[in-house]
């Protein structure tokens, strides 16, 4: 498994607890057993667990898994997958500091660092489909 | 990969741009302060995000890696497949159009339904191939 799989897999994990500790925090500040506004924290759990985790494995797994791009490149080109890896995580990272603060109050540093994370991301994003799209082929390239 | 891996995955790129695409237009307006008609974007984001990309993208892999039968065609019959993207793409496709082009509600279960649809369609397919390696299961024609 590829240096860039390996990572992706383990950082998904690190998101898959992370969002369900959110969502339990969230569970207990519902029941009143916890005062902190862990409801602000909702859009950073779902996509804790939709982009961190579920898109996050989907991303170390291919880029592990399928036909190799060519014999002197198999996995593609490496700049990109590492630029796939960096946005996303960079960009889930900024988010998930700017968007409580923002929904708690509208701090100019933390818009700028929303804005950031949505460029990161679609960066990553981007970088990703690049990499990944010339090894959807029929068979393995020799 | 098959035919229709290979297409189901493409699809699901495309859609999986498209949703992080509406995500940063969401991030943006909410930095911004911009527009609150941007918010209609939210429930496409999400349409986009779990069945355009994450369900599409499980339809292709699993259609090209789950065991395969004994004889042919060795991955069962595809038609239920087509039809599950067909199906998918379809309802993606309607429900955008409400929330994003402010088509008839009436199209939002049809697209629902068109989205059950696929997922019938691909379980019907999946079902005989979820069996052990090696086996001797004839491929149901």
């Amino acid at each position: 498994m590829p240096n860039v799989s390996r990572l992706h897999l383990k950082t998904g994990l690190v998101y898959f607890c992370l969002g369900l500790v959110l969502s339990l925090c969230r569970v207990l500040q519902q029941a009143g057993l916890v005062s902190y506004p862990f409801h602000l924290w909702a859009p950073v759990m779902l996509h804790f667990l939709v982009v961190g985790w579920i898109t996050q494995i989907i991303m170390g797994v291919s880029l592990w898994m399928f036909p190799r791009h060519r014999r002197e490149k198999p996995r593609g080109y490496a700049v990109l997958s590492w630029l796939g890896f960096g946005g996303i995580n960079t960009g889930l990272v900024f988010r998930a500091i700017a968007e409580p603060v923002m929904a708690h109050q509208a701090l100019p540093w933390a818009g700028n660092l929303l804005i950031l994370s949505a460029l990161l991301q679609l960066v990553g994003g981007l970088a990703y489909v690049l990499n990944i799209w010339p090894r959807i082929k029929a068979r393995p390239s020799v | 990969m098959p035919t229709l891996s290979r297409i189901a995955i493409r699809l699901s790129l495309i859609h999986f741009l498209l949703a992080i695409t509406a995500g940063a237009v969401l991030l943006f307006t909410k930095a911004l302060h911009l527009s609150p008609t941007a918010w209609r974007l939210l429930p496409l984001h999400q349409e986009l995000a779990l069945a355009g990309w994450v369900l599409q993208l499980i339809y292709g892999v699993a259609y090209w890696i789950l065991p395969r039968f004994s004889t042919p065609p060795y991955r069962g019959n595809p038609l239920p497949v087509a039809l599950a993207l067909v199906f998918l793409n379809l309802g993606v496709l309607l429900v955008a159009g409400v929330w994003l082009l402010h088509w008839s509600a009436f199209w939002l279960p049809a697209g629902r339904v068109l989205e059950a649809g696929s997922a019938l369609a691909f379980a019907s397919h999946a079902w005989p191939r979820i069996k052990p390696y090696g086996g001797s299961h004839v491929s149901p024609r």
